[in-house]
């Protein structure tokens, strides 16, 4: 036997629902054909009673009861069948037999008929052989007076043998379809286990370690999918092994960097003798190095917060207008050394959006600052504004070296970086994307080697017609730790946002 | 590959199917039917009778008889193991012919056949005729096909031995005949009844002596005018006499008369008004007591002044014969005219104080009072089906007969004598 397993189950199921829907056939089949040879039976005897008994009725007119019996069981005899007359009890007068019977009949066809006055039929066993038969019984009435029974008896044996013979046939013919069935069940039950279980040895190995297998095959549908989704999962691994280890070595090389600073500063002030000039100029580098420092903490902190969804917001009217004009005066001294010009171009007055103004000032120093990173001297970054079905689009376009179609789908991947040389975290636009979805808001790529970069934050738009709803809720959102009784909830508030 | 096993087992299934179509083509169901199986000795005699009849021969019945079978399983050598007689007849035969089987172990063998006298068998019994202890075949002959109740019958009685059969008598004229001890001597006497119609009813009781007839008594009934004998019945009609019933038919009316032996002499005990009816009621043994009570129809007490004798419910009263020259009341009940129904027998105490209420109406409504006391005992109603639909229901009413457009039914008094009870008769016989 199959052994327990998918396989089995797939097998039984098909088995089973065919059986079911085939003895259900079967059973309807069986009692059309029992209805059939029955009532076909039936309906010629009725058919002959309302023919033949009618007319010899009428014809018939005897003057003592024997005459009249003899009469009509001359007229109404059959060769298929034994005719019986019989009185109102059920006592059987005269037999197309030829013998005398001795005990009164009591089946249902007698009171049937006497109670109708038509026909009545009764299937049962003989009670002296035990041979099915069925009686098909009318009233006879002799000149309107008294009342008798013709009862046409036949055996239906050979009809019970035919029935039987078509239902062991049709038994067969189900045992084959079933037969059939079981066959191709458990090949379809083979074409879905056999992948499985190719994909289970290969995931088992996946689990130890080996990321090198693959699933092999040429599977259709899902199992086609699940193995390719295999197939990538191992990829992608490796490849986030990979920009992990790259990371570990940036950060490595990021953070050496102005430690080594810092070490050498502090040694030659050592062994310098502390010349004020000397000291002041190395105490301003160990200070800005340590700055440095901080920041790529921050920057690790942050992306570990919103990894961890603890990063809290705090969130209030916020003018994208007012808060861009900011970041330009951030970037201003950066953007002065490669001559890069900065231009807001905003199509209304009014950018407001609901957000934590300090976090959507870091996404946009941040994309701001990348643009200008990588502008070529002398070029213009737009900062564009622009409402769109609730929507606020804000987009920041430069003409700089822009990237390449491969690294735009990956760029905003954690600890990517297109340059690993450049220096930098690789975490900046990971952590921006994060805080834009935080905001409920969207963040596309558009960008084209060498032409330049435009990346588009979507923010949804304050509805400035419920100002002091928002602003009611900006309140009880913004501070979590002096909110009300109930800690619970406002914590759970938090979260939705 | 797989395909190509699939495929070799569908073409495989297709060549069963076709092989197996002999179970799938289906007959005419009519074509199976067949009568019933007899019990297994009637089959065994029913084939051996059918091997040995000649093609194209019919059974035959009596017309006469009571009995209807046309296989008479009947012991007529007195060895304990019954022969089977079977009276047959073949198409282009002018006359029946009959046959003696019988049975050897398992099987029938040893066929004797006897000619008969007419083309039609009027009646047969089985009888010690001859007086040598074993039964007799005694067959009565119709001369004329398809005329009952003639007067022109023959009678033939054949006795078996065991190894050949004879046939004592033969071609013995009747209109009807009798087989009874009528003299009292332990043995059975023929008695022939034949019509003539200058003098009437001749009878003849005729002993068998000597390989012949011996004619006892004879007697002639005057009346000429009669024109059946719509029964006839031989046997006991007092404790101790054996007698002649003849039941007669003149026009629509009909009387009795009963004929018994008296000092070897028959004679006729009944006036031909004694029981004289306005209609038709066969005598018979209807109590079971083995004596034939002689039927007569009686006008309820209170409807002598209906004239139209359509109009009147008569009574059936059943009576003995006393012995001397009168009848003893034995049963009162009433018998639909139509033989439709009949009600059971009023109890001996109510005999002769029942009578029908001038309310009743032929066919519609009956009610059945007590003379004495004018208390009412039993109804009868005739219901179309839909008032007998609404009508059934707990009223005490019980079905007596029914068609698809009449109901019958009657229903006893619960206070009265004829409820179950108190007369110590069940309300439904």
């Amino acid at each position: 036997m199959i052994k327990k397993g998918i396989g089995r189950q797939i097998v039984m199921h098909y088995f089973i629902v065919v059986f079911l829907a085939l003895m259900l056939v079967e059973v309807v089949f069986l009692f059309a054909m029992r209805a059939y040879y029955y009532d076909t039976i039936y309906n010629m005897l009725s058919s002959y009673i309302n023919v033949t008994v009618r007319s010899a009725q009428i014809v018939s007119t005897g003057n003592s009861e024997r005459e009249y019996l003899n009469n009509m069981m001359d007229r109404l005899k059959r060769p298929d069948a034994e005719l019986q007359i019989l009185d109102g009890k059920g006592k059987v007068l005269i037999s197309s037999s030829g013998f005398k019977s001795d005990k009164p009949v009591q089946t249902s066809d007698i009171p049937q008929a006497l109670a109708s006055g038509s026909i009545a039929k009764w299937i049962g066993r003989q009670a002296t052989t035990g041979e099915p038969v069925m009686a098909v019984t009318t009233t006879l009435q002799q000149g309107g007076g008294q009342i008798y029974l013709a009862r046409f008896v036949t055996s239906i044996e050979k009809v019970n043998q035919r029935l039987t013979a078509i239902t062991l046939f049709s038994m067969a013919v189900i045992a084959v379809v079933l037969v059939i069935v079981l066959i191709v069940g458990i090949g379809l039950a083979n074409s879905i286990v056999r992948p499985i279980n190719n994909i289970i040895a290969v995931s088992a190995q996946m689990a130890k370690g080996r990321f090198d297998v693959r699933v092999e095959g040429d599977y259709r549908y899902e199992l086609g999918e699940m193995g390719s989704t295999l197939n990538y999962m191992a990829e992608e691994i490796v490849r986030s092994n990979q920009i992990k280890d790259d990371f570990i070595s940036s950060i490595s090389h990021e953070l050496r960097t102005p430690l080594t600073s810092i070490k050498g500063w502090s040694e030659t002030l050592d062994s310098g003798g502390y010349d004020p000039e000397e000291t002041k100029l190395g105490m301003g580098i160990i200070s800005k190095e340590t700055q440095r420092l901080i920041g790529l903490v921050e920057e690790l902190l942050d992306f570990s917060k919103l990894q961890q969804n603890e990063m809290k917001l705090t969130m209030e009217r916020v003018e994208l207008k007012d808060l861009l004009k900011e970041i330009i005066l951030n970037v201003w001294a950066k953007a002065e050394l490669k001559q890069v010009q900065l231009r807001i171009e905003a199509e209304n007055d009014s950018f407001a959006v609901y957000g934590d103004a300090n976090r959507l000032k870091q996404v946009f120093l941040n994309i701001v600052d990348n643009a200008v990173k990588f502008s070529h001297e002398n070029s213009l970054i737009v900062l564009h504004l622009a409402r769109e079905d609730g929507w606020v689009r804000a987009s920041v376009r430069d003409s700089g070296i822009g990237i390449d179609e491969e690294n735009l789908k990956r760029v905003k991947d954690r600890f990517f970086q297109v340059n690993t040389q450049g220096g930098g975290t690789g975490l900046g636009l990971a952590i921006t994307q994060q805080l834009v979805e935080l905001h409920e808001g969207e963040i596309e790529m558009a960008s084209e080697l060498g032409v330049g970069t435009t990346v588009t934050v979507k923010l949804p738009l304050l509805d400035e017609e419920l100002p002091q709803l928002q602003e009611a809720e900006a309140e009880e959102d913004g501070s979590p730790e002096n909110a009300g009784p109930d800690a619970g909830e406002s914590s759970e508030n938090e979260k939705k946002q | 590959m797989k395909k190509y096993w699939l495929g070799a087992l569908a073409v495989s299934g297709l060549l069963a199917l076709t092989g197996c179509s002999d179970t799938l083509s289906l007959p005419d169901p009519t074509s199976l039917i067949r009568p019933p199986r007899l019990a297994a000795d009637k089959e065994v005699l029913k084939n051996a009778i059918d091997v040995k009849l000649p093609a194209g021969a019919t059974e035959v019945r009596t017309l006469g008889s009571e009995d209807t079978s046309t296989i008479h399983d009947i012991d007529l050598d007195g060895d304990g193991v019954n022969e089977a007689v079977v009276f047959y007849k073949s198409p282009d035969a002018s006359v029946v012919k009959g046959m003696i089987l019988q049975k050897q172990g398992n099987t029938w063998v040893n066929t004797l056949t006897v000619d008969g006298e007419g083309p039609v068998l009027d009646k047969l019994e089985f009888r010690d005729v001859t007086g040598d202890g074993h039964l007799d075949i005694v067959a009565g002959y119709g001369l004329e096909e398809n005329a009952p109740n003639s007067f022109n019958n023959s009678l033939v009685i054949y006795s078996y031995t065991g190894t050949t059969v004879s046939s004592p008598i033969v071609k013995v004229p009747y209109a009807e005949f009798g087989v009874a001890d009528f003299n009292g001597d332990g043995k059975e006497e023929l008695a022939l009844i034949n019509f003539d119609a200058n003098t009437g009813t001749e009878i003849k009781v005729y002993q068998y002596r000597e390989n012949s007839l011996q004619e006892l008594s004879s007697l002639t009934l005057p009346n000429k005018t009669l024109t059946s004998y719509y029964n006839v019945a031989a046997g006991k009609v007092s404790e101790a006499v054996n007698g002649l019933v003849l039941d007669m038919t003149i026009g629509t009316s009909s009387y009795t008369q009963l004929v018994v032996m008296k000092n070897d002499m028959l004679e006729s005990v009944l006036g031909e008004d004694a029981a004289f009816k306005d209609g038709l009621v066969k005598s018979e043994d209807v109590n079971g007591d083995g004596i034939i009570e002689i039927g007569t129809l009686r006008k309820p007490y209170g409807w002598s002044y209906f004239e139209h004798k359509e109009d009147v419910p008569l009574l059936t009263i059943y009576s003995r014969w006393d012995g001397e020259n009168g009848l003893k009341q034995v049963r009162e009940q009433y018998r639909d005219a139509a033989g439709r129904y009949v009600l059971p027998p009023f109890p001996a105490e109510l005999q002769g104080n029942v009578t029908l209420d001038t309310v009743s109406i032929v066919d519609k409504y009956l009610k059945f009072v007590r003379i004495d006391t004018r208390e009412w005992l039993e109804e009868v109603r005739f219901f179309t089906s839909a008032q007998w639909q609404s009508e059934s229901e707990n009223n005490g009413w019980i079905k007596l007969y029914g068609t698809n457009s009449l109901v019958i039914a009657y229903r006893v008094n619960p206070d009265g004598d004829l409820a179950p009870g108190k007369s110590g008769i069940p309300a439904a016989n």
